[in-house]
């Protein structure tokens, strides 16, 4: 299932590729312009996803796959996303923090204690790491 | 035998105390940069460049050097034990290399990946003493026109590398080329597919795929997938080396590697991870149980580790030799020779004999003193498969943006390793191989670049490409190969009707 | 397992709400700060819109050590490399003028706006603080080729049309633009090949695929003093101050009027408060006096010249419109415009 899906948003995404190749001249075989080669991969990549999907309409025998935990999924990309935007905001030290707590829990590490300790001091850790020892510059 | 006196020559100074602690720093930091996801050597080097103002130039090129080509023994560490590459020439171990350490072989892979970064590396320095001046003067002999007919070839052969299904891995690499296109493109001078946002016109940085891909992909899949959570069998002493079967196997792998590394070195753009690539198809070609690849063939650790760190010290000739830096890191280290007023070229060997060779015994020396410092640490770093994923992972994520913002200091980047994460994530759980996608964005602006450039070359004549002496030979034999393929397949096809019918 | 996952999405959600609280206090507090202390009070980050190791790269390291000495407090130095500068200064345009964000800039901010993916037309959204260096261009061919000098390019040229190509590190760079310019001039037709850089360029030209190039002096002077290549001629208004570079004849001298020049500067956005400039160009030329800076500059061979916001001002107008005339003339802007329908 999860397959089909995606070589389907692969053709979808082929095809908005190649319609905004529209913007760019093609040239000819003896003078390429900005749009020849991404007109030809882009047929090329809807070519082959019409062929997959069309092969993929024979049932295929169930495999055992194992189980995804959607919800953690979902949770696991808004935690990342927070932690990005707020990255610059409050400071790499706090934001480091506060995530690494969010995603200990996500991952089930038991208690609250741990996690915090934790999260505190691998966030030390990162931040001498990276801002004193290799003087990178982090907001 | 004039080159062994002037070695010699080189080793009494780079046995200097303040060269051998150049070298020793450099090799260090080095081997910290390899190990963290993320930073490259050409930012830390680039930081470092004002504090070396005061040291002595030697000693200071020393140490740049040895953080240039420490960094690729390190890079395969967090490839095998967590399946997230510290740098994009680190990815294709992780193909071989996790599996390795899922069985329990964890130890016997960095083992095998710091023993053949030894002596492919010091190969390639042998290498660069022997060869440096003739090499150069081959390198230049490739043009546009070249330059084009081996990504072309390139494309397709590397394609076949990794997974079974002939088209997923097609569709891969063409997206990657897709996504290479994204951004400002240097032949015609525009912004192409970025909606107007600034930072697209940068285009996708090689590394930030990689990381998100493998990386957020991987910390994904492992956290939402309920598999019990694996035990590790615990490690008996045994397991943190070969064992003798594996020794031999990666006998080859490693002198092919080296050699396969050392070539593609001397070509422009990022020749590490490129040749990765070449020695993992190679091996995958020579080894007699290929289906192995994939799920653990220490063939596959040995050959593309020992093939980054030989092209490293191939990247150094054009830049020694000839003051052309043809990728990133050696354009840094070109940077750090004209600070301290040196400017590598032609005369470099002639004028500046105590530098030039003092910097070339530095890295024999560089070579086994990374030895001497990974060894030891694979012990440690095998420990760190016992802590608990749900620990690990997190860190791990923290780590894997910190390092990947150190890049471009870009929070868009950072979305990127998200958005790349999820797709590495989906693409894990329906069989679609990443490797050829970093192929295709490798490859393909390389392959774009070559056709425009060669073909205003050749003034506009398409067989102009043809008929060039070198890019017809690469084209040709790229034929062939082709051809080959398509008529084993066939014969393959033929010898199963044939069973099926009798 | 339902209650667990219910305490976990309020934990979820209280820590959401927390790091909003915090980020909404941060954010208040850097509003409400007076600017009463005397500026600088703060480390001043210094924008590198190129990749590091590169010449802008190397001009920042270099002030970013002597900073402390003589602007009170250090300079961070940031690479935001891509798209020839433009990422770089488009962030620079966008932030305060409070004269805490800065950035290097080079000529390349001049044409940019020219081609079209900058936010902002820089000569009218930046002000120049100073110049602190400058260079030029140099025509180069392989040691094989016959020529000895622009005159023997030409009568080639013209012997043989279509058949000269010459490399240059970018379309719309000031490479290609010189490039371009020459052929204009001398009425001989040039084939442009783009490469991603000059050492690829230089490559190249080492490889003889290509005939000729423009390139950075700098990063050519060892072939040019070993004779690998030859030099044929700079783009500046007087030879260069360097022994092996002075050597070259400029292009006025040999009777063409193609005059072309690199500098690099620190640049602000606009409307910096009067006394915060004063401050800005008082340090920075006391850096540039200092001896450890100007030794440094000498190993990387780049020459200084120093030229106060009000002067680089107008050498950016005037070059403004210098450029804008070379690249509609040249077909340049054309070319470009070409690619997209």
């Amino acid at each position: 299932m999860t397959e089909k899906i995606i070589t389907v948003l692969f053709l979808l995404g082929s095809i908005i590729y190649l319609y905004l190749t529209q913007d760019l001249t093609f040239g000819t075989l003896n003078s390429p312009k900005s749009g020849f080669l991404p007109v030809l991969a882009a047929l090329l990549a809807i070519i082959v996803t019409l062929v997959l999907i069309f092969k993929q309409r024979q049932p295929k025998k169930i495999t055992d796959q194992p189980h995804v935990d959607w919800t953690k999924f979902i949770f696991i990309i808004i935690g990342l996303v927070f932690y990005i935007t707020l990255f610059n905001i409050i400071g790499y030290f706090v934001a480091t923090f506060i995530f690494l707590f969010y995603f200990l829990k996500i991952a089930d590490t038991t208690g609250w204690l741990l996690p915090a300790l934790l999260a505190a001091t691998s966030a030390t850790i990162f931040v001498l790491i990276f801002k004193y020892y290799l003087t990178i510059p982090l907001p | 035998m004039e080159i062994l006196n002037l070695l010699l020559q080189g080793f009494s100074i780079s046995i200097l105390p303040s060269n051998l602690a150049a070298c020793t720093i450099g090799v260090l930091i080095g081997t910290l940069v390899g190990i963290l996801p993320g930073i490259d050597t050409i930012s830390t080097i680039a930081l470092l460049l004002p504090f070396s103002y005061g040291m002595d130039s030697t000693a200071a090129l020393i140490m740049f050097s040895g953080i240039y080509y420490g960094s690729k023994y390190g890079g395969s560490t967090t490839s095998i034990l967590l399946n997230v590459p510290g740098e994009a020439a680190a990815v294709v171990t992780c193909l071989d290399g996790y599996p390795m350490a899922q069985k329990g072989r964890g130890g016997a892979a960095l083992t095998v990946a710091a023993l053949g970064s030894f002596v492919a590396g010091t190969i390639g320095v042998i290498g660069l003493t022997l060869f440096a001046p003739p090499l150069a003067q081959a390198a230049l002999a490739f043009g546009p026109p070249e330059y084009f007919s081996l990504a072309l070839v390139g494309l397709i052969i590397l394609t076949k590398l990794a997974g079974t299904s002939m088209l997923k891995s097609t569709l891969m690499a063409t997206i990657g080329v897709m996504l290479g296109t994204i951004g400002l493109d240097s032949m015609s001078g525009i912004s192409r597919f970025t909606f107007g946002i600034d930072e697209l016109n940068r285009g996708f940085d090689l590394s930030i795929l990689a990381m998100g891909i493998f990386g957020i992909g991987e910390i994904l899949t492992v956290l939402t997938e309920s598999k019990d959570q694996s035990t590790i069998p615990s490690l008996r002493f045994r397991d943190l080396y070969p064992s003798r079967e594996e020794c031999r196997r990666s006998i080859l792998p490693i002198f092919r590697g080296g050699m396969v590394g050392f070539l593609v070195g001397l070509l422009p753009g990022p020749a590490a991870t490129i040749s990765s690539f070449v020695s993992y198809a190679l091996e995958k070609r020579c080894s007699k149980n290929p289906d192995q690849f994939g799920h653990g063939a220490i063939e596959g650790v040995a050959g593309p580790e020992s093939a980054n760190n030989s092209a490293i010290s191939a990247t150094m000739i054009p830049l020694l030799t000839l003051g052309l830096p043809f990728c990133g890191g050696t354009a840094i280290l070109l940077s750090g020779f004209m600070i301290h007023g040196i400017t590598p070229g032609p005369t470099l060997i002639t004028q500046q004999p105590d530098l030039f060779w003092g910097l070339i015994a530095s890295m024999y020396i560089g070579n086994i003193l990374l030895l001497i410092i990974n060894l030891p640490l694979i012990s440690i770093f095998v420990q760190l498969l016992k802590t608990p994923l749900h620990i690990l992972m997190p860190l791990v994520a923290v780590l894997t943006l910190t390092g990947a913002y150190s890049i471009n200091n870009s929070v868009l980047d950072l979305f990127w390793i998200v958005f790349f994460g999820v797709i590495g994530f989906f693409l894990r759980q329906t069989n679609f191989e990443p490797a050829p996608l970093l192929i295709g964005i490798i490859v393909g602006p390389e392959l774009e670049r070559g056709l425009i450039q060669g073909l205003i070359i050749s003034n506009g004549s398409i067989w102009g490409l043809f008929t060039r002496p070198l890019s017809g030979t690469i084209l040709t034999l790229g034929v062939i190969f082709i051809l080959y393929n398509i008529t084993r397949s066939f014969r393959k096809f033929a010898h199963l009707g044939k069973e099926m019918n009798s | 397992m339902i209650v667990q996952k219910k305490s976990f999405m309020l934990l979820a959600v209280c820590l959401l709400f927390i790091s909003i609280i915090i980020g909404g206090c941060s954010g208040m507090q850097s509003k409400t700060t007076a600017d009463i202390p005397k500026y600088p009070n703060k480390p001043i980050t210094l924008i590198v819109p190129f990749s590091a190791g590169g010449g802008a790269d190397l001009l920042a390291r270099a002030l970013e050590k002597s900073a402390p000495k003589y602007l009170g407090q250090p300079l961070l130095v940031v690479n935001k490399p891509g798209a020839t500068g433009t990422i770089g200064w488009n962030e620079l345009a966008a932030s305060n003028p409070d004269g805490y964000t800065l950035a290097i800039s080079t000529v390349e901010l001049i044409v940019q706006p020219l081609y079209g993916p900058t936010r902002y037309h820089y000569p009218t959204a930046l002000d120049p603080i100073l110049q602190i260096s400058t260079s030029s261009w140099v025509m180069i061919v392989s040691a094989d080729q016959p020529w000895q000098n622009v005159a023997d390019v030409i009568q080639y040229g013209k012997d043989h049309p279509g058949e000269l190509k010459f490399g240059h590190f970018g379309i719309g760079s000031l490479g290609h633009v010189v490039g371009e310019t020459v052929a204009h001039v001398t009425g001989i037709p040039l084939q442009q090949v783009p490469f991603r850089g000059s050492s690829e360029s230089t490559a190249a030209l080492l490889g003889n695929h290509i005939d000729i190039a423009f390139a950075n002096p700098l990063s050519v002077k060892e072939h040019i003093k070993n004779g690998t290549l030859r030099a044929l001629a700079v783009s500046s208004d007087r030879r260069l101050i360097d022994p092996v570079l002075g050597q070259i004849p400029t292009f006025k001298e040999q009777g063409l009027d193609i005059v072309s020049n690199n500098w690099f500067g620190v640049v602000a956005p606009k409307d910096l408060p009067p006394e915060v400039k004063a401050t800005l160009v008082k340090g920075f030329k006391a850096m540039m006096s200092d001896p450890e800076f100007k030794s440094n500059m000498d190993k990387f061979g780049v020459q200084i010249e120093y030229l106060d916001g009000k002067e680089l001002e107008t050498k950016w107008l005037n070059d403004t419109v210098t450029l804008t005339k070379a690249v509609e003339e040249t077909g340049i802007i054309n070319l470009i415009k070409d690619q997209k329908k």
